[in-house]
C-alpha cells in the first residue's frame, strides 16, 4: 500500500464498504421480518433460519376489532403530513429571514433559537398537557384528546429544529439571485415568495420528508395526548403491542412496524434521487 | 401558569366574558356520562361488560348515566395520563392498583366516599385497607393481583415441598432430560413475578407481622436474610448454595433460575415454550395468564416452596381496585361515580366482571364462583400473599425494589471477583433506608 | 425573472388571509376568557396584536417572515419551557402539586367524616316543594319495635312464567350464597315451589335457569312485563316477600322485603328535618314510599339532570350533623343511599389554620406546603401545595450526595455519548459517501439499502436492536459470543453508540453525499494540478469545505442527541446500574435521568427535575454558544 487514497480509489474497496454497511443497515431490519411471520410471540428466539411462516400477525391487524391499524395509519399519516407541511411553511418564512435578511438582534434570535433545542422538552410534558387541557375546555376541537390539539403541539415543536435545518441549507443556496432581485427593486417578500420559494423547494421538500419521518416516530407526547383507540398514532399503537404490563406481542408488533414502514421507505425510495438532489447546494442552480 | 389576576384585565375581559359566553353557550348533550380509566386488559373487558357506548341504555347501572370506558394503550400511559390529568379531562374512575392511593389522595386527585355495608361486608379489612389513606377508603377491591408456581406435571411427576428439592430435581435431570431452566417467570417480571424465588432465598422489600409491615422486623433482620441470621447468613448462603457456581473467580447461574430476558443460564421469552415442552419443570404464573396453560397444570397451582417444608416465598398479592376521583367532584358526577362503585363492589359486579376478566375475585363471596385456575391462584395468595406497598417499593428512601433484584443478580454475576456479602450488605441498606423511609409516607 | 411588484391580488390575498386568522385567533380568545383561561386569552390578544402590526404596517419587515414561526415556538415550547422552569423554585411533589387555594378546598372538601355510629338510610330522592332544583330526602325509618330482618338479602333469580300460562309471571331463584332458606325455588304472586339441586339446570353461575314448569321470558317479553313488576309480591317465607327487578343481561335480582313494615316518615332538605305524617305519605303496592305532602320523587332523568346537586347537597339532620346523599338509585334499586356525616374539618380565614372539630388538633402552614400541626409534627394533611423555596432545589443538587454523585457521571456521558454520536454517525456517514462518490455498479442498491435504517420508524428499529443484544439475542448466537452488551456498564454505552450509529449514519451519508456534489470539481483539479495528492486534497480543501457547510448541522445533530431521549429510554431504559445504590444507570443520559426522577416513579418530584433541567440548560448553552462563538457559524451571514 503505497498511497493509500490510490487505493480508495480502487472499486473493490468501495465494494466492501458498501457490502458491509448495507449488511450492518439491513440485518436488524431482516429480523423483524422473520420476527413477523413466527408464530412466536418473542423476538430474542429469533432465529437466523425462520423455523415458522405463518400470516397470523397480519391478519390480527386488520381483524381484531381492538386493532384498529388502519386507522391509526390514518391518523399518524393525517398528523404527520399536516404537521410537516406546515411547519416547513411556516418555518421556511423564518429561515429564509434568518439566513438572507440583515437585522437587529439576528444573532440573539439564532441563538436562542438554538438553546430552545437544548432544553430537554420531554420535561415540560406537564405544562404542554395543562394548557390543552385548558384549550379543551373552551375550543374542544382544538384540545387535549383531538388530533387537532397534537397538530397544534407537534408544529410548535418542530418549529424550532426545522428553522435551523432550513437556515443550514438555504446558507447554501448562492446570493447572486436575490441580490439580482435587489437590485430589481424588489421587497423582502417579493424576493421570498418569487425567487426564494421556487429555487428552495427541493429543501424544503426534503425538510418536509424529514419531519414527517420524525413526527410518525413521536410517541411519548401522542400516548399522553390520544389515549383513546381510535385516536392512536400508529407508533403509540404498535408500542401497546410490547409496552403491555402482562404480556408482550413481537409478532404483531413486527407486522405492523413493517406495514407501517412500507409507505415512508417507498416515498423515500421514489424520492431519493431528490432528496439527496435536495441536500445539495448543486441541484438550484436554476 | 403565568398567573395574571382578573381583576387587571379590567373591562376588557368584562366585555369578553360576556361575548364569550354568548359565543359559546354550550349545548349539552343529553344522557350523562360517567368515564373509566383502565389499562390494556380491563379496559377492553369493562366494555364487554357495559356494553359499547353506543348500545348502552342510559340507566342499565346507574340512573340516567351511560358508562364510558376508556382504554389506555398500556399500564404506563394509564399512569401517565392520571399524573397530568385535571378534572377538565380526566375520568370519574379509574382502575388502578392499590399502591397508587396514597400517592393519589396525597395530590388530590382521589377522593375518599364511605360502601354501603352490605357490600363491606363481603371483603376483608386488609382489601379495604389496601385502598385506603388515613383511614378513608378511596376504592373498591376489584381483583387480586398475584402469581402463583405452576408445575408441569410431565416432568417432576409429583409436587416437591422445598426450594432445595426443587434445584436436586433440576440438577439431577438436567442432563437426561435436556431441561433448560429449572424455574422461569412467565409473567410479571423479575422483581414483582419473581419475588417468590427471592423471598424463598431470603430476599424481601419487606417483612410483615400481623398484616402490617414490621419495621423493627424489617430493620433488624437486614431484610436480606431470614430470621435472626446476620447478613451474610442465609441470603448469600441460599444463594450459593442453590442458584449460583463458581465459576473461576466469579459467580455464575447454575441455570436454575432464571430471572429475566438475558439472564445466564436461559431466557424468560424461551420460558413458555420451554416449560410447555417439559423443559422447565417450574414457572411462575400470573392470574391474568388463565388459558396460557392447560388446565391440568393449572391444578399445580401453588407458592414458590421455601428453604423449609412448609414455608413458602411470599408473592405480593395485593388489589386492584376501581378508584373514585376528585374529578368526578369536579365534574358533577360525585353520586353517580359511587353509585356505580357499589356495582364494581357487589356480587353480582364482581361476577359479571371477572368471568370475562378471569383473575381472582376480590369479593369474597363472588370468588366461589371462580374456575379452577381462580381458585387455584386465590389459594396461593392467601398461602404467601404479601401486600403490596408502594411507597416501599418505589424507593422512597433510595432505589426501587423493582430494580434491585436484576440489578444485584447481574452485579453479582455479571463481575469477576465479587463480593457477595458486599453486594448483599450493600442491597440490605438500600432496602432498610426504603423501609424507613416509605413508612412515614 | 421578472418581479411582481405590488401586485394587487397579493395584497387582496394577504389581508384576507391575515384577517381570518385574527378572526380565529379572536374566536378562541373570547372563548378563552368565556371559560375563565385569562393568561390563554391574552396569549391570543396579543397574538391578534401580533398579527395587525405587523402585517398591517410596515414597522418590521423581518417580523414578516418571523411571526407566524414566533407565536408557534411561544405558545408551545417557551410558554411551558419557561413554566417548567420557573416550577426549579418550588417544593413540587408528590404530595405538594396543586396550589394552594385548591388544596384548601380539597381538605375541607374531604373534611368530613360519618358519624360514630354510621348511621345511614336507604331514602327516596326527590325535590321539595315546586321547584325541581331544591333537593330532599323521604326518609322511611322502621318503627324500633320492626325488625327488617333478611332485608338485606338478595337472590338471583330469572323471569318468566310458571304452568304455562304467560300472565302467571314467575321467577326461579336461585340461593347460590346460600344465606336464605331454600337453594332454589319457584315463586308466583300466589304460591312458591321448592326445588332441589336435581330439578334444575344450573348455568356457570350455579343460577338455575330451567326448572319444571317454568318458561324464562324472552327478551323482548321481559320489557313487556317489566312495568307490572313493582307491583308483585312474590311469595317468600312469612312475613316476607320477593320484590323483582327487570332483568339486566336475563338476570333479575330479587330482594326480600318484609310486609307490613311500619314506617316512621321524615323529609330533610338543606333547610329544615322534619318528620311527616304517615297518612300525607303514598306508598306504593309493595309498601314503599314513593312521595310525601310537599315531596316529589325524581324521575331517573331529574336523578341525572341533578346529580351534581343531589352529589354534594348537605341536607339537615341533628346539629352538628347533616345528611349527604352517597348513593342514586340504580338500575335495580329505586332507593338512594345516604349518611349523617359531620363536617369535622374547619378553616379560619383569618389565621389561616385548619382545625379538625373531633380531635381538636389545629394545623397551620408550616411554610413547606402543608397544614401541619405544631403539636405533633408527623401530623398534617393532604394534599399540600406548591411552596416556594427559592433555592432548596438547587442547593439539594449539590449537597444530597445521592442526587450529586450521579449528576456528575451522567453529565460526563451526555456530553460523551452526543460528541461521540456526531462524531461516529458523521465519520461512517461520510467514509460511504466518499465510497460512493464515484460510478460504481449496484450503487443505487447500496444506497437503497443504506437508507432503509432511516426511513424505518426508529421506535421499532431501537426495540428491535434491544432484543437482538440481548445476551441470548440474535447477534451473541450468531457470531458466537457471549457479551453482555445491555447489562455491563461499559458495553451498555457501546451498544447505545452503536445503535445511535445505525439510526444515523445514512442521514450522514445523504448530507455528505449531496455536499460532496456540491463541492466544485474545479477545487479538487486545480489542487491536482498544482501536484497535491488525494490525501492532501481531501485534508485540506474537501474536509474542511465539508465541515463548514455541515456545520449547522452538526451543531443540530449535537443539540438533538443531547437530548435524545428515545434511544436510552427504549433501548436500556438508562441501565444497567453499575452500583445498586445509584439512581442513575449507566447509560443514562440527563434528559433520561431527570425524566425518571420527574415521572418515572411513584414520587415524583417535579421541583428537582425543574432544578436539574436549569442546570443542563445553563451548562449546554454555554458550551454551544462558546462552540458556536469559536466556530463562527453565525458569523458568516450575521
Amino acid at each position: 500500500m503505497i498511497n493509500f487514497f490510490q487505493w480508495v480509489q480502487q472499486k473493490s474497496w468501495r465494494h466492501a464498504v458498501g457490502i458491509l454497511c448495507c449488511f450492518f443497515a439491513i440485518f436488524p431490519l431482516y429480523l423483524v421480518v422473520t420476527a413477523s411471520f413466527s408464530s412466536n410471540q418473542s423476538l430474542q428466539s429469533t432465529s437466523f433460519i425462520p423455523t415458522s411462516f405463518v400470516w397470523d400477525n397480519y391478519t390480527m391487524l386488520f381483524t381484531d376489532p381492538k386493532v384498529p391499524f388502519l386507522k391509526w395509519m390514518q391518523n399518524s399519516a393525517m398528523i404527520a403530513a399536516s404537521v410537516s407541511l406546515l411547519s416547513v411553511l411556516i418555518g421556511a418564512a423564518s429561515a429564509f429571514a434568518f439566513s438572507r435578511l440583515r437585522f437587529k438582534g439576528k444573532r440573539v434570535g439564532l441563538q436562542a433559537l438554538l438553546l430552545v433545542q437544548m432544553f430537554p422538552s420531554v420535561l415540560a410534558l406537564s405544562a404542554i398537557y395543562v394548557i390543552m387541557e385548558r384549550v379543551y375546555v373552551f375550543a374542544p376541537e382544538w384540545g387535549l384528546g383531538t388530533l387537532g390539539g397534537l397538530v397544534l403541539v407537534y408544529l410548535g415543536g418542530s418549529m424550532g429544529v426545522n428553522i435551523w435545518l432550513m437556515k443550514g441549507f438555504v446558507d447554501s443556496i448562492p446570493l447572486e439571485l436575490d441580490e439580482a432581485a435587489k437590485v430589481d427593486g424588489a421587497s423582502a417578500m417579493q424576493t421570498y415568495w418569487q425567487i426564494f420559494v421556487p429555487l428552495a423547494s427541493p429543501i424544503l421538500a426534503v425538510v418536509t420528508l424529514l419531519s414527517f419521518i420524525g413526527l410518525f416516530n413521536e410517541f411519548i407526547l401522542a400516548r399522553l395526548f390520544l389515549p383513546e383507540n381510535e385516536q392512536r398514532t400508529v407508533a403509540v399503537g404498535l408500542q401497546g403491542f410490547i409496552g403491555g404490563q402482562y404480556a408482550q406481542n413481537w409478532g404483531p408488533f413486527a407486522a405492523g412496524s413493517i406495514l407501517a414502514s412500507i409507505p415512508i421507505i417507498v416515498v423515500f425510495m421514489s424520492l431519493q434521487r431528490y432528496i439527496i438532489g435536495g441536500l445539495t447546494a448543486g441541484s438550484v442552480k436554476g | 401558569m403565568f398567573s395574571i389576576s382578573k381583576k387587571g384585565a379590567g373591562a376588557v375581559v368584562a366585555f369578553a366574558v360576556v361575548l364569550g359566553g354568548i359565543a359559546l353557550a354550550p349545548a349539552q348533550a343529553a344522557p350523562k356520562v360517567l368515564t373509566i380509566w383502565a389499562d390494556e386488559t380491563r379496559g377492553p373487558n369493562l366494555i364487554q361488560l357495559f356494553g359499547a357506548l353506543e348500545d348502552q341504555d342510559d340507566g342499565d347501572f346507574v340512573d340516567g348515566y351511560v358508562i364510558d370506558v376508556k382504554p389506555q394503550a398500556n399500564f404506563e400511559a394509564l399512569k401517565a395520563a392520571l399524573d397530568n390529568a385535571t378534572s377538565a379531562s380526566g375520568p370519574d374512575i379509574v382502575l388502578g392498583p392499590n399502591d397508587w392511593v396514597a400517592t393519589g389522595a396525597k395530590n388530590g386527585k382521589l377522593a375518599a366516599f364511605t360502601l354501603p355495608a352490605t357490600i363491606k361486608k363481603d371483603f376483608t379489612a386488609n382489601q379495604l385497607g389496601d385502598l385506603s389513606y388515613k383511614g378513608k377508603l378511596y376504592g373498591v377491591p376489584l381483583d387480586v393481583n398475584n402469581v402463583a408456581m405452576v408445575r408441569n406435571e410431565g416432568v417432576p411427576s409429583s409436587a416437591v415441598a422445598t426450594f432445595g428439592a426443587m434445584v436436586n430435581y433440576f440438577q439431577a435431570n438436567k442432563e437426561a432430560q435436556g431441561l433448560t431452566a429449572g424455574l422461569c417467570v412467565l409473567g410479571g417480571g423479575t422483581s414483582w413475578g419473581g419475588l417468590g424465588v427471592w423471598s424463598a432465598l431470603g430476599l424481601q422489600p419487606y417483612r410483615m407481622s400481623n398484616g402490617k409491615v414490621d419495621t423493627k422486623l424489617s430493620k433488624a433482620t437486614a431484610t436480606v436474610a431470614a430470621s435472626g441470621d446476620p447478613v451474610s447468613g442465609s441470603f448469600v448462603n441460599n444463594l450459593k448454595a442453590l442458584v449460583l457456581e463458581p465459576s473461576g473467580n466469579r459467580w455464575v447461574s447454575n441455570g436454575f433460575w432464571a430471572p429475566w430476558d438475558g439472564a445466564p443460564g436461559t431466557t424468560m421469552a424461551n420460558c413458555e415454550a420451554d416449560f410447555k415442552a417439559g423443559k422447565v419443570p417450574f414457572a411462575i404464573l400470573g392470574n391474568w395468564q388463565k388459558g396460557m396453560l392447560s388446565t391440568a397444570i393449572e391444578g399445580t397451582l401453588q407458592p414458590v416452596p421455601g428453604i423449609t417444608a412448609g414455608t413458602y416465598g411470599n408473592a405480593f398479592g395485593s388489589v386492584s381496585g376501581a378508584l373514585l376521583t376528585s374529578f368526578a367532584n369536579g365534574k358533577g358526577n360525585l353520586a353517580a361515580a359511587k353509585s356505580l362503585l357499589n356495582y364494581f363492589g357487589s356480587r353480582a359486579g364482581q361476577r359479571d366482571y371477572q368471568k370475562i376478566e378471569n383473575r381472582p375475585h376480590a369479593n369474597a363471596k363472588a370468588a366461589k364462583f371462580g374456575s379452577v385456575f381462580q381458585k387455584g391462584m386465590a389459594r396461593a395468595a392467601g398461602q404467601a400473599s404479601i401486600p403490596q406497598i408502594g411507597s416501599i417499593l418505589s424507593g422512597t428512601g433510595g432505589n426501587a425494589w423493582w430494580d434491585l433484584p436484576g440489578d444485584f443478580w447481574w452485579n453479582v454475576t455479571g463481575d469477576p471477583g465479587v463480593d457477595l456479602t458486599t453486594k448483599t450488605k450493600s442491597l440490605s441498606a438500600i432496602l432498610k433506608a426504603n423501609v424507613v423511609a416509605g413508612s412515614k409516607f | 425573472m421578472r418581479i411582481l411588484k405590488g401586485n394587487l391580488y397579493a395584497i387582496i390575498a394577504k389581508v384576507i388571509f391575515v384577517s381570518l386568522a385574527m378572526v380565529a385567533l379572536g374566536y378562541f380568545m373570547m372563548a378563552a376568557f368565556g371559560t375563565g383561561d385569562t393568561n390563554i386569552a391574552i396569549f391570543l390578544a396579543i397574538c391578534i396584536l401580533l398579527l395587525a402590526f405587523t402585517y398591517f404596517t410596515n414597522l418590521s419587515v423581518p417580523l414578516k417572515f418571523f411571526a407566524p414561526g414566533i407565536m408557534f415556538l411561544g405558545a408551545f415550547v417557551i410558554v411551558p419551557v419557561v413554566f417548567t422552569l420557573s416550577m426549579a423554585g418550588f417544593k413540587y411533589q408528590t404530595g405538594n402539586m396543586l396550589s394552594k387555594e385548591d388544596a384548601l378546598s380539597t381538605i375541607i372538601d374531604q373534611g368530613n367524616t360519618t358519624d360514630p355510629e354510621g348511621t345511614s338510610f336507604d331514602v327516596v330522592i326527590g325535590h321539595v316543594g315546586e321547584k325541581q332544583g331544591n333537593v330532599g330526602v323521604l326518609i322511611p325509618i322502621p318503627r324500633e319495635d320492626e325488625s327488617q330482618v333478611g332485608s338485606a338479602l338478595v337472590f338471583d333469580s330469572r323471569l318468566g312464567y310458571y304452568g304455562g300460562d304467560k300472565s302467571n309471571i314467575a321467577v326461579l331463584v336461585s340461593d347460590v350464597y346460600e344465606e336464605g332458606s331454600y337453594p332454589f325455588f319457584i315463586s308466583t304472586a300466589t304460591e312458591l315451589v321448592t326445588l332441589t339441586e336435581d330439578d334444575v339446570v344450573l348455568n356457570d353461575d350455579y343460577v338455575a335457569v330451567k326448572a319444571p314448569g317454568f318458561t324464562q321470558f324472552s327478551e323482548a317479553e321481559s320489557k313487556v312485563v317489566s312495568d307490572q313488576l313493582a307491583g308483585i309480591r312474590f311469595k317468600y317465607v312469612d312475613p316476607y316477600f320477593l320484590k323483582a327487578d327487570p332483568p339486566i343481561r336475563g338476570n333479575s335480582m330479587a330482594s326480600v322485603n318484609q310486609a307490613e313494615v311500619n314506617y316512621n316518615y321524615f323529609i330533610s332538605t338543606k333547610t329544615e328535618y322534619y318528620e311527616v305524617d304517615e297518612n300525607d305519605v303514598t306508598v306504593d303496592d309493595l309498601g314503599q314510599a314513593i312521595a310525601a305532602k310537599n315531596f316529589t320523587k325524581y324521575t331517573s332523568d331529574q336523578i341525572a339532570k341533578y346529580a351534581d346537586k343531589i352529589g354534594n347537597v348537605r341536607l339537615k339532620y341533628e346539629d352538628p350533623y347533616y345528611i349527604g346523599i352517597e348513593n342514586l338509585p340504580t338500575g335495580s334499586n329505586p332507593f338512594g343511599w345516604a349518611i349523617v356525616k359531620i363536617q369535622n374539618i374547619t378553616y379560619d380565614k383569618k389565621t389561616d389554620k385548619v382545625t379538625d372539630i373531633l380531635t381538636g388538633a389545629t394545623y397551620s402552614d408550616d411554610g413547606r406546603g402543608n397544614y401541619r400541626n405544631p403539636d405533633n409534627k408527623e401530623d398534617y394533611l393532604d394534599p399540600g401545595w406548591r411552596q416556594g423555596v427559592w433555592f432548596e432545589n438547587f442547593t439539594s443538587l449539590v449537597t444530597e450526595p445521592r442526587i450529586r454523585e450521579p449528576l456528575i457521571s451522567v453529565f460526563i456521558w451526555t456530553i460523551v455519548f452526543a460528541v461521540s454520536t456526531v462524531i461516529t454517525q458523521f465519520a461512517l456517514g461520510l467514509l460511504v459517501a466518499i465510497a460512493m462518490d464515484k460510478k460504481l455498479r449496484g450503487r443505487g442498491v447500496y444506497r437503497s439499502l443504506m437508507i432503509l435504517p432511516y426511513a424505518m420508524p426508529s421506535i421499532m428499529s431501537i426495540l428491535i436492536w434491544g432484543g437482538m443484544l440481548d445476551r441470548n439475542g440474535a447477534i451473541n448466537s450468531l457470531l458466537n459470543l457471549d457479551i453482555s452488551w445491555l447489562q455491563d456498564p461499559w458495553m451498555a454505552k457501546v451498544s447505545v453508540l452503536l445503535v445511535n450509529l445505525w439510526l444515523g449514519f445514512p442521514y450522514f451519508y445523504l448530507i455528505c453525499a449531496g455536499s460532496l456534489q456540491a463541492i466544485p470539481k474545479e477545487l479538487a483539479e486545480s489542487a491536482s494540478i498544482d501536484g497535491a495528492n488525494a490525501r492532501q486534497i481531501f485534508r485540506l480543501i474537501t474536509l474542511p469545505l465539508l465541515l463548514r457547510m455541515l456545520t449547522p448541522l452538526l451543531i443540530a445533530s449535537f443539540a438533538f442527541n443531547f437530548n435524545n431521549f428515545n434511544i436510552v429510554y427504549l433501548l436500556t431504559g438508562g441501565g444497567p446500574k453499575p452500583e445498586l445504590d445509584s439512581l442513575a444507570g449507566a447509560t443514562d443520559i440527563l434528559i433520561s435521568y431527570t425524566y425518571k426522577l420527574a415521572f418515572d416513579t411513584t414520587i415524583q418530584n417535579y421541583g428537582l427535575a425543574s432544578a436539574i433541567s436549569v442546570v443542563i440548560f445553563v451548562i449546554v448553552a454555554s458550551i454551544s454558544m462558546y462552540g458556536i462563538r469559536k466556530s463562527k457559524v453565525l458569523d458568516d451571514f450575521a
